[in-house]
């Protein structure tokens, strides 16, 4: 019988499974440890870490909406020293972890790297230049701007540089195309979208910031369609997060482009979810006999 | 704590829109304490989130679950049929403290429901059983009140609060605690034992400032993301910032919320 592989390369790092815990879905890992064996995981990409620690925003955060979820955590974390602190701890988890970031500025972001690039484990970093549930503009809605940070950026660190980019653009191949050319490595696919929820009852906005940012089933073609283009356009590294839950949709994305798949909001369902997709998936390439997951990047499109 | 697939044993519509769900799991009769939830899935496309459900009792092997049909999830979950299966996480959060009741088993327990606040309460008075416990439940009318037999069956004393009179004290809850509580001989043990709307707690907190010898743990409700601590999306505000109700509660010292 034919071995079929799942292992894939991004980049430099090699991954003994495509799927990835999107960041925000799988805190630091520590809880997941009671329902979740590892060896079914690429890459954990841990929660947003900022310079200083972040309370978050007033609850309610989540909310849910057809196929869909709503939330607005607003980047609550312990800070770079908090995470740091952790840091003994979390590096004995037996998977690889990618770090995102988020920086107020140049200088926040200089300090943030300074310290990671000490830490030799850690291989790649994932700018989250794309979160919705901030006061400020979304900075991967800004070519110009986005380009100058990202140039920037890439002279800060020598690990893989993976930037997390907004769906809400007006042509998503032009900002992938121009963060690519400032020197990331690999994209993100994307964040969520901006939404809101109305409690009829109470007749004011659910969510306690008002506005969140919607991830989940209900926007899978959507991000679908911006990983297609970007794949077509730019034959770049892609890691995919859009409300995968099963295999069948990890399928989807790898056609379409992908070479990490992102799980997101299935984690919030089933903590387990990275290993009942990975056995899923395996059993899918025995039976079509494909020997290689890499194989089927970007076969899907025409 | 762990995720399986558990059998329905029974589901018995207790009123109109309140069910009584039997769920067959020896590793949940086993390991579940007062306080505590199961994370439910709802196995339906267009409801992507587990619904958290405090666990009622564990009577021989079976624990239970008692909820209110709120919306979509409970609607589904008030279909289901004995024998079907269910995913469940469980059981999660930080239950009710009971280490202190060996020290003070001369002095009364008091045990708070208002409205479906009532479902964690009965578990922990299975707990107490043979101790003196005061209930206090509240409700619309008497048509709502939850659980007075069963409380009365082990033992308790049950006091009712009907807003329209229906059944026991005219008002609300919290007036008629706050009655019983001025004749009560407490003590610096005396512990409460609260759940209910979030407005009741905070007007059990006011109560309480007379009272400050009563120590009060109260379970709360935030609407829930992944339910193991890692989303950080059921959190309230208490004294010392955001706390998941998922991982830190549900139970509180009331105290450290208000």
């Amino acid at each position: 019988m034919e071995k079929s592989d799942l292992r894939v390369k991004i980049k430099s790092l090699q991954l003994r499974s495509p799927l990835i815990l999107c960041s925000g879905t799988a805190g630091f890992g520590l809880e997941l440890k009671p329902y979740l064996d590892f060896k079914y995981v690429g890459a954990l990409i841990t929660k947003t870490i900022t310079l200083n620690k972040r309370g978050g925003n007033p609850p309610p955060r989540i909310a849910e909406t057809s196929s869909g979820v709503i939330n607005s955590i607003g980047l609550e974390n312990p800070g770079l020293r908090g995470f740091l602190t952790q840091w003994p701890e979390i590096k004995k988890l037996p998977v690889q972890i990618i770090v995102s970031i988020y920086g107020e500025n140049k200088r926040e972001y200089e300090i943030i790297f300074r310290e990671l690039n000490r830490i030799k484990e850690i291989k790649a970093v994932e700018v989250n230049l794309s979160c919705p549930n901030l006061e400020k503009k979304i900075i991967s809605q800004d070519k110009k701007k986005s380009f100058s940070l990202v140039r920037y950026l890439r002279g800060l660190t020598k690990k893989i540089l993976i930037v997390k980019l907004s769906p809400e653009v007006s042509d998503i191949v032009e900002i992938a195309k121009s963060i690519l050319k400032a020197g990331a490595d690999v994209l993100s696919l994307t964040n969520t979208f901006s939404a809101l929820k109305i409690d009829i009852g109470k007749r004011k906005p659910f969510l306690g910031n008002i506005f969140g940012g919607l991830s989940g089933p209900a926007i899978k073609p959507l991000v679908l369609y911006r990983v297609y283009k970007v794949y077509q356009a730019l034959r770049c590294p892609i890691i995919a997060s859009g409300g995968v839950l099963n295999y069948k949709d990890a399928l989807e994305f790898i056609l379409a482009g992908a070479i990490g798949i992102g799980l997101g909001t299935a984690n919030l369902v089933e903590p387990d979810s990275a290993e009942i997709i990975f056995k899923d998936l395996l059993s899918y390439m025995k039976k079509n006999k494909i020997s290689s997951l890499k194989n089927l990047v970007g076969n899907g499109c025409k | 704590m762990k995720k399986e697939e558990v059998k329905v044993y029974s589901l018995d519509r207790i009123k109109k829109d309140i069910f009584l769900l039997g769920l067959k799991s020896p590793y949940l009769a086993k390991n579940s304490f007062p306080g505590q939830f199961l994370h439910i899935k709802i196995d339906k496309q267009s409801l992507v989130l587990r619904r958290p459900l405090s666990i009622h009792k564990v009577e021989k092997g079976i624990t239970y679950v008692l909820f209110k049909v709120r919306g979509e999830g409970t609607r589904f979950l008030s279909g289901l049929r004995k024998g079907s299966t269910l995913n469940i996480i469980g059981p999660l959060g930080k239950g009710f403290d009971l280490q202190f009741t060996v020290y003070s088993l001369q002095f009364t327990v008091i045990l708070v429901g208002g409205g479906i606040g009532v479902a964690p309460l009965l578990f922990l008075a299975q707990k107490f059983r043979g101790r003196k416990v005061w209930v206090f439940l509240g409700a619309k009318s008497k048509e709502e009140v939850l659980c007075k037999k069963d409380f009365q069956e082990l033992g308790c004393q049950v006091f009712v609060a009907t807003e329209d009179g229906s059944l026991g004290f005219k008002g609300k809850l919290t007036s008629l605690l706050k009655e019983k509580l001025s004749i009560i001989n407490y003590s610096p043990s005396t512990k409460m034992y609260a759940c209910g709307p979030v407005d009741m707690l905070l007007e059990i907190s006011k109560i309480l400032r007379e009272y400050p010898q009563i120590d009060c743990q109260a379970s709360f409700e935030q609407f829930m993301g992944c339910g193991i601590g890692v989303c950080r999306g059921c959190v309230i505000k208490t004294k010392q910032g955001f706390k998941r109700v998922c991982k830190d509660g549900p139970v509180f010292n009331i105290k450290e919320v208000f």
